[in-house]
């Protein structure tokens, strides 16, 4: 204010004295009477008319002055502000990276679950197919068995045919066995006759001979084909009992192949089961990893996002510190238009505010 | 005890060649009129004798196949003709009557009464020399 008021008055003396020159150099007295009232008049309005502006304008120079330094705390605080969400943006960087790195190995994790899961599905898949497979050979297997049981009891009953048979035959035998004793009697007795016939009996009693020696042989062989038949029954009861032993087996081994058969089909229901669930668990897997790299992909955007907030948020600050200069200046030059009071003091602590984290400040 | 009587040492001696509870029998077929079967116990009758009690022996061996000799009489009145049940006969064979031995002077009181009357070695075993015209048939 000291300033424009010294200006007003200069320019008011200037103007008085150039005129009253003038008129003492160019008018008679009169003239210069009215001139020189006329100039003490203006000069007069001159100092009114600045006693008046600084009436008027001093009250909006202190409001700007005011608001000036309104601006300049503004400025500071903004700057301040500015400040934390510069350092909470690169701790959000920071915090951004790790998560970033954490999820990226999360992606690598789950794609190799994934990939694994895929192989246990294909493995279940194969576990499947390998026990349907299992389980229709067995059952083959079963139906062989009863095949080969039939059999068996089938050759049992012919083998106890053949031993009925043999029995006949050895009746048989014994009705041969009996004929040649009965022949070898009659043998003796032709021998007796023979001999009592004397010489004339010789003859018959050579053929009595001859017909017991018969008997004899057919007893012989009768007694043989008798041994060979015993060993034939002998056979047959060794081949029935065997028979009927592995008639026992195989009958295990139904219940066996059965037990089997029906163990197979629950572990196909089983593996089936298992099967599904690690389809259902691969296909998890699989929109976990997409899910997995989504987020990976998001957050290399937040990355940016943040990396873009950071560098707006310090050529925010670079901003907001220009404009903190600017509002310093302004209360500069605010100050020099006050009238002569106390200054408002500059606010020095918001002048030396710390500069914005990674970014230029620019005070005066 | 001689030989069976009226026999022709000349001639080779037929015998009938039988086993009975291990031992074996011969019995000259001049003494035979026949061989017949043994049916059981229809057979029994008065002129139907066993072999094992003839020679006084009450415990009767096996019979595997029992045979009836038909035994002739001696044509003395003191014996008419009978019936002797034998283990099937083995055989009917012509011995030289030199072969034959008598028995032991020791045994020879007690099996002369019981009808053998000599002993016949043939293949490692002794054929008793038995007369049916001589048994005991009252034992």
């Amino acid at each position: 204010m000291k300033l424009l008021t010294r200006f007003a008055l200069f320019n008011a003396l200037t103007i008085a004295l150039v005129v009253a020159v003038t008129v003492v150099m160019t008018v008679d007295q009169v003239t210069g009477r009215v001139l020189l009232s006329a100039l003490l008049v203006a000069v007069i309005f001159t100092a009114a008319a600045t006693l008046l502006a600084r009436r008027l304008v001093l009250p909006t120079i202190e409001n700007f002055c005011a608001i000036t330094k309104d601006i300049h705390q503004r400025a500071g605080s903004i700057a301040s502000a500015i400040q934390q969400q510069s350092g909470q943006a690169s701790r959000l960087s920071s915090s951004v990276v790790e998560i970033s790195s954490t999820m990226e190995e999360f992606s690598s994790t789950a794609s190799q679950i994934a990939q694994h899961s895929q192989g246990v599905v294909t493995r279940a898949d194969q576990t499947l197919e390998d026990t349907k497979r299992g389980a229709a050979e067995v059952e083959n297997l079963t139906f062989k068995i009863n095949d080969i049981s039939s059999n068996i009891e089938a050759n049992l009953n012919e083998i106890i045919a053949l031993g009925k048979k043999s029995k006949e035959i050895n009746k048989i035998m014994e009705i041969i066995n009996n004929i040649a004793n009965q022949t070898k009697l009659i043998a003796f007795n032709a021998a007796l006759e023979a001999a009592s016939a004397g010489e004339a009996g010789k003859r018959f009693g050579v053929v009595a001979v001859e017909i017991r020696r018969l008997a004899d042989s057919v007893v012989e062989s009768t007694a043989e084909i008798e041994a060979r038949i015993t060993e034939i029954q002998d056979a047959v009861n060794r081949l029935v009992m065997s028979s009927e032993k592995s008639s026992q087996l195989i009958q295990e081994g139904q219940e066996y192949a059965s037990h089997t058969v029906v163990m197979l089909i629950e572990s196909v229901d089983g593996v089936e089961e298992t099967a599904d669930s690690a389809r259902q668990i691969s296909l998890s897997t699989q929109q976990q990893q997409v899910a997995s790299s989504q987020v990976v992909l998001a957050l290399k955007d937040i990355k940016e996002g943040v990396q873009v907030s950071t560098n707006a948020i310090q050529e925010a600050n670079r901003i907001i510190g220009e404009l903190n200069t600017l509002s310093t200046r302004l209360q500069a030059q605010s100050q020099a238009v006050r009238p002569d009071q106390n200054p408002l003091p500059l606010d020095q602590d918001e002048a030396a505010a710390p500069a914005a984290a990674g970014g230029e400040q620019h005070w005066t | 005890m001689s030989a069976p009587g009226a026999v022709d040492q000349q001639r080779p001696l037929t015998l009938l060649h039988f086993f009975l509870g291990g031992a074996a029998f011969g019995v000259d077929i001049e003494q035979l009129a026949a061989i017949g079967v043994y049916r059981g116990e229809g057979e029994e009758d008065d002129d139907l004798y066993w072999l094992h009690r003839a020679l006084g022996y009450e415990t009767p061996p096996p019979y595997r196949a029992p045979r009836i000799l038909s035994i002739k009489d001696n044509g003395a009145s003191e014996l008419k003709p009978y019936r002797l049940i034998i283990e099937a006969p083995e055989d009917v064979r012509d011995f030289d009557w030199r072969q034959i031995r008598p028995v032991p002077p020791l045994l020879a009181p007690r099996l002369n009464a019981r009808g053998l009357w000599g002993v016949l070695p043939l293949a490692g075993t002794m054929i008793l020399l038995l007369d049916c015209q001589r048994l005991n048939l009252s034992m």
